[in-house]
C-alpha cells in the first residue's frame, strides 16, 4: 500500500509540536549542563585547584565536600523540575498531537476502506 | 598472612568472614538462588513469544520497574569497589560515588524517554528506523560493539566472584576457581536462557530490593554509632586514616602528576556517559508499555540510585572510621573488602552474611542483565534481521537468543579464567570508555541530529570501538609497569589507563565527520520527521494497544 503523507510527517510541521520539541531539547541540554558539566568542573577543581576546594566550611567540612553533597541536591532538583516540567509543558501537547494523529489515521482508514473495494475489483481478473 | 608447614602463603589468611557466617552466607544464596530460579522458570516466556523473551512484563508497576533498573545500574563495584575506595582513599572515592549518580542524570534527561518512544527490542530498532536505507550495515556494527562490551563486563563480573571468594576462604586454588567461575557462569545462563527478561527482572528486583536493605540498615546502625552526626562521623574516619585532614581532600588516589589527575577526569568522562549507554540499561528502558510509566520508573529508579550511593558513602567512611584505614588496605589493597569488614566489626556474623550474600547476588544479576542484552543483540539484530532478513518465525529467533546465551557464558567463563589476575578494574572501564565513544554518540546523533546517516553511525560505531581499545592496548594497563598484562614489554606509548578523554570526543568527531564528508546517502526526508514524531510522541504500530493502557498507572 503506497503511504500517503503518513499523519506523522504533518504533525512534523505543527507549530505545537515544534514548540514542544524545542522545550524538551532546551531543557534538557540546560538541565544536563548544570548537571553533569557542574559535576566534571567539580573533578577538575579537585585536581587542578585543590586550594580551592580545601577551605574548610564548619567542621571537617570542607568546600569540596559540600560541593559532592550538592550535587545529589542538584539532582534531586533536576529530577523535580524534569518532572513539572514534562507534565505541565510537554504532556498536554503530546496528547492532543497523539489524538490529532489518531483522528488522522482513521480518517484515512475510512477513505481507504471506501476506495479499497473499487480498486480490488480492477485488479481482481 | 599464614605460612603454612609446606611452604604455601594465603594471603589472605582465612579470609575477612568467620565459619559460622561463611555457613549463614551460604544458606542465603542458596535460598536467594533456589527461590529466584523457581520464578525464573515460572515466569518464564511460555510459548513462543519473542516480545516475553526480550521485554518481560511490559505492565509492571513504577517502582518495580525502578528497582529492576536500580539492580540493572548499581553493579558489585559500587558495593565494594567503590564504598572501598571511599574507605581508602576518602575525598577521591566520593567524588567517584557522585559520578555514578550524575551519570543517571544523563538516562533521566536526555535518554530515557524518546529512546523508549522510538525502540522496539533493541537498539538496533531504534538505528533501524531511523536509518532504514543501510540498517543491515548498522545492526552489525552495533551488534559487534554490545558483544564487546557485555563480554567485558560480564569477565569483570566473574572475576569478581573470585576475588570476592577470596575474602571468604583465603587465595583460592585454581580447582576452586574454576568450580567458583563455572558455578556463577552456569547459574547466569540458565537465568538467561530459560527465563529471558521475566527472569533477569526478577532476580534484578530481589537484588535491588536486598541492596537497599542491606546497605540503609548498616549506614543507620554507622550513622547512629556517630549519633547521627555527619561531623562526628568525618572526624573519626579522618582520624581511622591515620592522615587526618588531608583524608577529607583530593588527591589521596589520583593526585600527584598531572598524568593521574587526567586519567580520573578520564575516568570520569567514561563513568558519566558511558553508563547511561551500557546495552542492558538501553534494553531496560524499553520495557515499560507507557511512557508516563517509564518517567515515573526512572524518578524511582533516580531516588534509588542516589539514596544506595549516599549510603555508600557513610558505609565508606564508617569502615574507615571504625575499622580503620591500615586494617582495610592490609586485607585487600584495592579495598574491596571494606564494607565486609565493617559488617563483621559492627553487625557480627548475621550482618555480614547479608552482605557478602548480597554481593554475589550482585554480581550474578547484573552479569545476567548484560548477557541478556548481548543475547538479544545477536538473536534479534545479528540473526533474525541480519541474516535472516526478518523472516524468522519466533521460534527460531528464540532459540537463537538462547544458544547466544549459552556461546556468550562459555565465552565469559573461560575469558574470565584467563584474566584472573590481571587488572581487571580495567575490563569493567574499558567497557564504560566503549559504551561512551562508540555507541552513545550514534544514540544521541541518531536522536537529535537530522542529517545524520548511516557512514557517521558507522563510523563513529567502529571509530568508537577501536579508539577504546587500541588506546588500552597501547596503555600501561596492557604493558611497560608490574600490574600489567605483560609487565616485561613496553609499547604504552599512552599514558593513561583510561581512553574516555580522547575516545569520547573521537567518536562524537568521528560521527560527525562521516556524516558530514558523505554525499548521497542521506536518507530520505521524511524518515527523521517520521522518527522525531514517533520519539517525541510515542506513536507507532506497536504503540495502538498501548494507548488503552490506564496512563496514570501509578505504582
Amino acid at each position: 500500500m503506497p503511504p500517503a503523507p503518513a499523519a506523522e510527517n504533518r504533525v512534523a510541521s505543527h507549530p505545537d509540536f515544534r514548540s514542544i520539541r524545542g522545550a524538551h531539547r532546551s531543557f534538557g541540554i540546560v538541565a544536563l549542563l548544570i548537571s553533569v558539566g557542574g559535576f566534571l568542573l567539580l573533578v577538575l577543581l579537585s585536581g587542578f585547584a585543590p586550594g580551592v576546594l580545601n577551605q574548610e566550611m564548619f567542621g571537617h567540612v570542607t568546600v569540596g565536600l559540600a560541593g559532592g553533597i550538592g550535587q545529589f541536591a542538584v539532582m534531586a532538583l533536576t529530577a523535580w523540575r524534569y518532572t513539572v516540567h514534562m507534565e505541565r509543558r510537554i504532556d498536554p501537547a503530546v496528547d492532543r498531537l497523539r489524538a490529532e494523529i489518531a483522528r488522522d489515521e482513521a480518517e484515512q482508514a475510512r477513505v481507504q476502506q471506501a476506495r479499497g473495494p473499487q480498486q480490488r475489483r480492477f485488479g481482481s481478473w | 598472612m599464614v605460612t603454612y608447614s609446606d611452604g604455601r602463603m594465603m594471603t589472605l589468611s582465612e579470609g575477612v568472614v568467620g565459619g559460622t557466617s561463611l555457613k549463614l552466607t551460604f544458606v542465603l544464596f542458596v535460598s536467594v538462588v533456589v527461590v529466584s530460579m523457581f520464578s525464573a522458570l515460572i515466569t518464564a516466556p511460555q510459548g513462543d513469544e519473542i516480545s516475553d523473551f526480550y521485554l518481560g512484563d511490559r505492565t509492571m508497576s513504577p517502582l518495580r520497574n525502578g528497582l529492576a533498573m536500580c539492580g540493572d545500574y548499581l553493579s558489585a563495584v559500587t558495593l565494594l569497589g567503590s564504598t572501598g575506595l571511599v574507605a581508602l582513599t576518602g575525598y577521591d572515592g566520593l567524588l567517584y560515588l557522585v559520578g555514578t549518580v550524575v551519570a543517571w542524570m544523563m538516562v533521566m534527561l536526555l535518554i530515557a524517554e524518546p529512546l523508549r518512544n522510538s525502540g522496539k527490542f533493541t537498539l538496533g530498532d531504534t538505528l533501524a528506523l531511523r536509518l532504514p536505507r543501510s540498517q543491515r550495515s548498522v545492526r552489525i556494527a552495533l551488534a559487534a560493539c554490545t558483544l564487546i562490551i557485555c563480554v567485558l563486563y560480564i569477565v569483570a563480573q566473574l572475576v569478581g566472584s573470585i576475588a570476592l571468594l577470596t575474602q571468604f576462604i583465603g587465595e583460592p586454588s585454581a580447582t576452586v576457581r574454576t568450580m567458583c567461575v563455572v558455578l556463577i557462569g552456569t547459574l547466569i545462563v540458565l537465568y538467561v536462557a530459560l527465563g529471558g527478561m521475566p527472569g533477569a527482572t526478577f532476580l534484578q528486583i530481589v537484588k535491588a530490593v536486598m541492596l537497599i536493605a542491606g546497605v540503609a540498615v548498616t549506614a543507620i546502625i554507622v550513622l547512629h554509632r556517630y549519633s547521627w552526626n555527619i561531623d562526628g562521623l568525618l572526624g573519626a574516619a579522618a582520624d581511622g586514616s591515620g592522615m587526618g585532614q588531608r583524608y577529607l581532600e583530593p588527591g589521596l588516589r589520583y593526585g600527584g602528576s598531572t598524568t593521574s589527575k587526567l586519567d580520573f577526569f578520564s575516568l570520569q568522562i567514561a563513568i558519566a556517559l558511558g553508563l547511561a549507554a551500557l546495552p542492558h540499561m538501553t534494553m531496560r528502558l524499553l520495557a515499560p508499555r507507557a511512557t508516563r510509566v517509564l518517567r515515573r520508573s526512572v524518578l524511582w529508579a533516580t531516588g534509588l540510585v542516589g539514596f544506595v550511593c549516599l549510603a555508600a558513602g557513610v558505609l565508606g567512611l564508617g569502615a574507615t572510621a571504625i575499622v580503620g584505614r591500615d586494617s582495610i588496605a592490609e586485607v585487600d589493597a584495592k579495598g574491596d573488602a571494606a564494607v565486609l569488614l565493617l559488617a563483621n566489626s559492627i553487625g557480627g556474623a548475621v550482618l555480614t552474611a547479608l552482605i557478602s550474600c548480597l554481593a554475589f547476588i550482585t554480581l550474578m544479576a547484573v552479569a545476567a542483565g548484560l548477557m541478556l542484552a548481548a543475547a538479544s543483540s545477536l538473536a534479534h539484530d545479528l540473526y533474525g534481521q541480519v541474516i535472516r532478513k526478518g523472516k524468522a518465525s519466533q521460534t527460531e529467533e528464540l532459540n537463537a537468543a538462547r544458544l547466544s546465551a549459552v556461546v556468550i557464558g562459555v565465552l565469559g567463563m573461560l575469558l574470565a579464567l584467563l584474566a584472573w589476575g590481571t587488572n581487571t578494574a580495567s575490563l569493567g572501564f574499558l567497557a564504560f570508555a566503549i559504551a561512551a565513544s562508540a555507541i552513545l554518540p550514534t544514540m544521541i546523533y541518531s536522536l537529535f541530529w537530522r542529517r545524520f546517516n548511516a557512514r557517521g553511525a558507522l563510523l563513529s560505531l567502529y571509530g568508537g570501538l577501536t579508539t577504546s581499545v587500541l588506546l588500552v592496548i597501547c596503555s600501561p594497563v596492557v604493558s611497560s609497569t608490574p600490574t600489567s598484562f605483560y609487565p616485561d614489554a613496553d609499547f604504552a606509548f599512552f599514558p593513561l589507563q583510561n581512553p574516555g578523554i580522547v575516545s569520547v570526543p573521537a567518536g562524537f568527531l568521528l560521527g560527525w565527520l562521516g556524516t558530514v564528508m558523505s554525499h548521497g546517502e542521506e536518507e530520505a526526508a521524511d524518515v527523521y520527521e517520521q522518527f522525531e514524531v514517533r520519539a517525541m510522541l510515542g506513536t507507532g504500530e506497536q504503540e495502538e494497544v498501548q494507548q488503552e493502557e490506564p496512563v496514570g498507572a501509578r505504582q
